[in-house]
């Protein structure tokens, strides 16, 4: 209890020195910021400031007044210390790198997590109900590449049928392909003797 | 501030930069060394590898006391107190008084006792005089920065009052320094237009120094004072009320007054000395002390930690027979004042460790903050005069300074880790120092840009400092973790990443190399 009291003591107290750090008219003038188009809240400031420290006193918290009063000055010293220019680029960095974090982020959730998701009940699949199947019905040991292969295939020659019987690829096309295929296909084959 | 005129105020910004300048190098190695210091238990762990002993005192106390008690002479029952090493043993020390064969005369004597806390099995045992009290070899990295810190390692008592002059010229710097500056409050939030400009490296100075001015005073003074005290106040006190004796003065000051009766009669039990003590403070027990142990005039003295919320600790004393509750006793003096009091917060003040390692934490940020006050202040007197040869000069010797301290430390850890397993390191380890002390100033007088090579120097010290440290039977990371010996770990891990950060600052950009001369721009600094 002791040290949150001190802890939250310092947190108000910087929160209220950076407020009046960053509405100080004199450090706005002399770093070329704009003028603010309202007074600064400076009494709720000084009070967050002050405050803590009175809360303090009044508890009898000696160690804590002085722990608050010398993390105060020295942090407060190093709030006051950059100027708005390395704030900005301060904050700037920290966008980016904040960006950069969620993006390494997402990557390893793809990863980790959605590529898995996908691939790991396809396998699942494909290990428990299609392989064993499959080597029930065939005679010869099936290996998991072919019906890989096979299945891609079929994926490929399905999506293609679709594309034609939506007319999205001419019959034509097709037919000249087929053709082709005819020709290949009833080339006579060599006869191994002859080849030599 | 308006009562300053001008004219005051140029004679004053004239003593605060002169004094600044002539004493700013080695009030910067004052403050400096008293920022790491600060951690001195820790550095103590840290170097010599052993787990700190972090436990209460405990409450079983008494037995194993009293074994190992019989095993002592009667003549050294005068004065005992019982405490807890570094690594959790019990520490028994029994003084009395012993002819000095040298000598003649009666000296102080002691025996000392290590005792394993569960077995009650004695580790150690020490006897003779006080003078020939064998020296730990372990503790010597962390005695001699405290050493540095306190005398700058110069022969006493020269060492104490030049620190002493150093924390008056300190205090003296600061509160001209708020004189000189009229708009302190103003400023307070402007941080620096162009720290390459004059004004710029004015604005670093006086905004650094406006936020540090309370503590700054705080610590020139308690500084100042304890070192005064015990250099000149008790030698001058000693010698105008008491005729020179020390004794006499210390036993007038801290000892009860009233004839002790020496009969003997059995001491009561330390447990429940203990347990009340801790019942009526709520704070844990450092230390005991029991004089004329095993006789009705016995006293049993308990040092208590401070009490949550409190700086000092408090001394309660109990009596040795009857354990009844006799009071709590000054720190100073017989009876209670503000003298006393004061004279117990100034050292918790001083030293920041009244609220264990959050308020040293926050003592070692301000420490290095002053540090930086120090030194950007003999920096501004520089710039201000930098078309002169001789100003420039300075400002190579104070980057050589500035860089050369720690660099100077590291080398002296490197020797104490080398000679530690073989030799004296209270010996080696203050060689090193003026070894890194040698190299700083054949380096300041060889190269023209001392300061980066020394950074140089320090990044990768400090990443081998760690491994140094390993490979010399320090404790492994996982040994550490295992027996919560933590600050083993963290000081590590301090090392390396100090070591990382000036590595990439290193990389990053040369600034404390030596400026070309046609690169000056003359301004007024307001």
């Amino acid at each position: 209890m002791s040290g949150f009291l001190i802890y939250a003591s310092i947190f108000a107290s910087l929160a209220a020195l950076a407020y009046l750090t960053f509405t100080d008219p004199k450090r706005r003038r002399t770093h070329g910021q704009e003028v603010l188009d309202h007074r600064p809240y400076l009494w709720p400031a000084r009070i967050a400031l002050f405050g803590p420290g009175v809360l303090l006193i009044g508890l009898g918290h000696w160690s804590g007044l002085t722990i608050w009063a010398v993390a105060v000055t020295t942090l407060g010293w190093v709030i006051a210390a950059l100027s708005p220019a390395t704030y900005a680029r301060l904050v700037q960095d920290i966008e980016r790198k904040r960006i950069e974090a969620w993006d390494w982020l997402k990557a390893i959730a793809q990863t980790l997590i959605v590529e898995p998701a996908r691939y790991v009940p396809e396998r699942l699949k494909v290990w428990t109900f299609d392989l064993p199947r499959m080597r029930k019905r065939s005679p010869g040991r099936i290996q998991l590449a072919e019906v890989e292969e096979l299945k891609a295939r079929i994926t490929a020659l399905e999506a293609r049928l679709y594309r034609l019987e939506n007319g999205e690829e001419p019959m034509t096309a097709l037919a000249d392909e087929h053709e082709d295929n005819e020709l290949t296909t009833k080339q006579p084959a060599k006869p191994l003797d002859a080849a030599e | 501030m308006s009562f300053v005129t001008q004219a005051k105020t140029k004679r004053l910004l004239a003593v605060h930069g002169w004094s600044g300048t002539i004493l700013g190098l080695l009030l910067y190695v004052v403050i400096f060394t008293g920022a790491i210091v600060v951690f001195a238990d820790e550095i103590g762990s840290w170097s010599r590898g052993v787990i700190g002993h972090k436990g209460e005192f405990g409450t079983q106390v008494d037995h194993r006391f009293r074994v190992a008690a019989r095993s002592v002479d009667r003549n050294y029952y005068e004065e005992v107190s019982i405490g807890r090493t570094r690594t959790g043993d019990f520490r028994y020390s029994f003084e009395g008084h012993a002819t000095d064969p040298s000598s003649g005369e009666e000296v102080d004597a002691l025996v000392r006792l290590r005792v394993d806390p569960e077995s009650g099995e004695v580790l150690e045992r020490w006897e003779g005089l006080e003078s020939d009290l064998p020296r730990d070899s372990t503790t010597a990295l962390s005695r001699f920065w405290v050493d540095l810190h306190e005398e700058l390692y110069l022969p006493a008592p020269y060492g104490f009052f030049l620190v002493c002059v150093l924390g008056m010229m300190m205090m003296f710097a600061a509160v001209s320094g708020v004189l000189i500056h009229k708009h302190v409050v103003r400023d307070a939030f402007v941080a620096a237009r162009n720290p390459t400009r004059l004004v710029g490296a004015r604005d670093l100075h006086v905004l650094a120094g406006t936020w540090g001015i309370p503590f700054a005073i705080l610590l020139a003074l308690t500084g100042a004072f304890l070192g005064f005290a015990f250099s000149v106040g008790v030698p001058i006190m000693a010698m105008i009320s008491f005729d020179g004796d020390r004794q006499a003065m210390i036993s007038a000051l801290l000892e009860r007054p009233e004839a002790v009766d020496l009969a003997p009669a059995p001491l009561a039990a330390l447990d429940f000395v203990i347990r009340d003590a801790m019942e009526r403070t709520g704070a844990a027990v450092g230390s005991i002390q029991i004089s004329n142990y095993d006789s009705v005039g016995a006293t049993i003295s308990v040092f208590m930690g401070p009490s949550p919320g409190g700086f000092a600790g408090q001394r309660l004393e109990f009596d040795g027979v009857t354990r009844a509750f006799e009071g709590v006793q000054p720190g100073f003096g017989a009876t209670h004042s503000l003298s006393s009091t004061l004279f117990g917060i100034i050292r918790p003040l001083h030293f920041g460790d009244f609220a264990g390692l959050g308020s040293k934490i926050v003592w070692f940020g301000m420490g290095l903050a002053m540090a930086y006050v120090n030194a950007s202040g003999m920096l501004l007197w520089c710039k201000r005069r930098e078309d002169q040869a001789l100003w420039r000069g300075f400002r190579h010797w104070i980057m050589v300074t500035v860089w050369g301290l720690p660099f100077a430390m590291l080398v002296s850890a490197v020797a104490y880790f080398v000679t530690v397993p073989v030799a004296d390191a209270h010996f080696w380890t203050p060689l090193g120092f003026l070894l890194g002390l040698f190299l700083c100033i054949v380096l300041g007088l060889r190269s023209e840009n001392a300061g980066h090579q020394l950074r140089l120097a320090n990044t990768g010290l400090c990443l081998a400092l760690p491994v140094l440290r390993h490979l010399t039977g320090g404790t492994s990371w996982s040994e550490a973790l295992i027996s919560g010996g933590a600050e083993i770990l963290v000081i590590d891990i301090l090392f390396l990443g100090m070591g990382l950060l000036l590595l990439r600052k290193s990389g990053a950009r040369s600034t404390d190399a030596e400026p070309p001369r046609d690169a000056t721009i003359q301004e007024p600094a307001e």
